[in-house]
Parts: C-alpha cells; sequence; structure tokens
C-alpha cells in the first residue's frame, strides 16, 4: 500500500490573486474605520449633547444628520460600484467643476466682501452655484 | 506630456463592426456591460474607452485593439 505522500508546498498566489486580496485588506480597513469613525464620532457628540441640555429635537436633528451621511456614504459607495466608465468620468468631471466652480466663487466674493465691494459671502449661495456647476457638468458629459 | 484637455480622440470601427453583426447600440451595450450611451459616445467619438474596455471589445469581435482603433500614428512611416 502506497503511503501518503508529503503534500506538496502550498501554492504561491498569482500576483493577479495577491492584487485582489490585498484590495480587499484596503477596503476592509476603510470600512472598518469609517465605521469606527462613525460610532466614535456618535458617541462623542452624544456624550457631548447631553453635557450641554440638548433638547429630544435636536437630538433627533443629530441622529438624522448621521443617518443620512451613512445613508449617502453607503448609496455612493453602490452607486461607484455599479456604474459604467463613462458615467463614473462624467462624475469625475463634474467634480472637478464644481470644486473650481467652489474656489473661484468663495475666493472671488471673499476678495471683494474684504476690499467692501459687496457683503460678507453666502455659503447657501455658493453652496447651490457649485452644486449647479457640478450637475451641468455631469449632464454635459454623461449626455453630449 | 500628453495633455488632458486634447482633443485628440482615436477614431474607430466600433459603429461598422457593430452594423456588420446587426447588432443595436443596446445589444452591444448589453455584450459589453456598459450603458447604451457609452456606446453611443465611443461610436460617435466623444470618448475613448478605458484600456480595460478597449480588451473587452477586441475580445467580443475576435479582433485586436489596433484593429479596431485608430491613434493615427500607425500610418506614419
Amino acid at each position: 500500500m502506497m503511503g501518503k505522500t508529503m503534500s506538496a508546498e502550498p501554492e504561491t498566489p498569482s500576483g493577479e490573486a495577491r492584487l485582489k486580496a490585498y484590495h480587499r485588506r484596503y477596503t476592509g480597513i476603510i470600512v472598518r474605520l469609517m465605521i469606527a469613525g462613525g460610532l466614535i464620532g456618535g458617541v462623542v457628540g452624544a456624550v457631548t449633547a447631553a453635557g450641554e441640555g440638548t433638547t429630544l429635537a435636536q437630538a433627533a436633528a443629530i441622529i438624522g444628520v448621521a443617518l443620512f451621511v451613512i445613508a449617502a456614504g453607503l448609496g455612493s459607495y453602490h452607486y461607484f460600484r455599479a456604474v459604467d466608465e463613462l458615467e463614473l468620468e462624467a462624475n469625475k468631471w463634474a467634480g472637478l467643476a464644481g470644486i473650481n466652480a467652489y474656489l473661484l466663487l468663495y475666493v472671488g466674493w471673499r476678495f471683494l466682501a474684504w476690499s467692501g465691494v459687496t457683503a460678507n459671502a453666502n455659503g447657501d449661495v455658493i453652496f447651490g452655484i457649485t452644486m449647479l456647476v457640478a450637475c451641468a457638468a455631469f449632464l454635459y458629459r454623461r449626455f453630449r | 506630456m500628453q495633455r488632458a484637455f486634447a482633443k485628440d480622440i482615436m477614431k474607430n470601427r466600433l459603429k461598422v463592426l457593430r452594423a456588420e453583426r446587426d447588432w443595436s447600440q443596446a445589444e452591444l451595450a448589453g455584450r459589453l456591460d456598459v450603458s447604451r450611451q457609452a456606446v453611443n459616445a465611443i461610436e460617435t467619438g466623444k470618448y475613448d474607452p478605458s484600456l480595460p474596455l478597449a480588451f473587452r471589445i477586441g475580445r467580443l469581435f475576435n479582433m485586436a485593439i489596433e484593429e479596431i482603433f485608430d491613434d493615427g500614428e500607425n500610418n506614419v512611416g
């Protein structure tokens, strides 16, 4: 009867397999850090709020915003995993256009306000215009 | 250095190859796992596909990438 042969040395994973494993580990670390950050932020926020006599409505607002941030983060993650490269590229262009619009608007408005030409920069207006520019850039790149 | 804003989009034979097989843009998009708009953007020269997508296109039509896409450099000589 033949005895059991010594098992061969474990196969060295291919470069592709190692890269996939590396990406899995990297994604896992990022996700765990995000969850940990959210939990720590939630606890710190709750403790701080409790010490300052926060009302029920304020606590609900804090929880609502936290849920919104988590939902938006998860939604973005799934969205960017599902879309094709044309849409991804359109999103990159939208981000680039948006950040440039924000930079120009904020710096320009702040400088004019500092010079006394205009009133102080309005964050809501800058946010709205930035979103409009980003959406326009996205729609142009996606459907041109 | 290659400029990011350069308008040197490659020419390609995707529309011809698709027509030879009597595929719609949507059908080709389904085979390539991209949106119909992506196929349209590539065909009309508004978008250059990524290298992985170019390889998928080549495999689908059983052709080399340079037989489908032309960057205008191949015939110089």
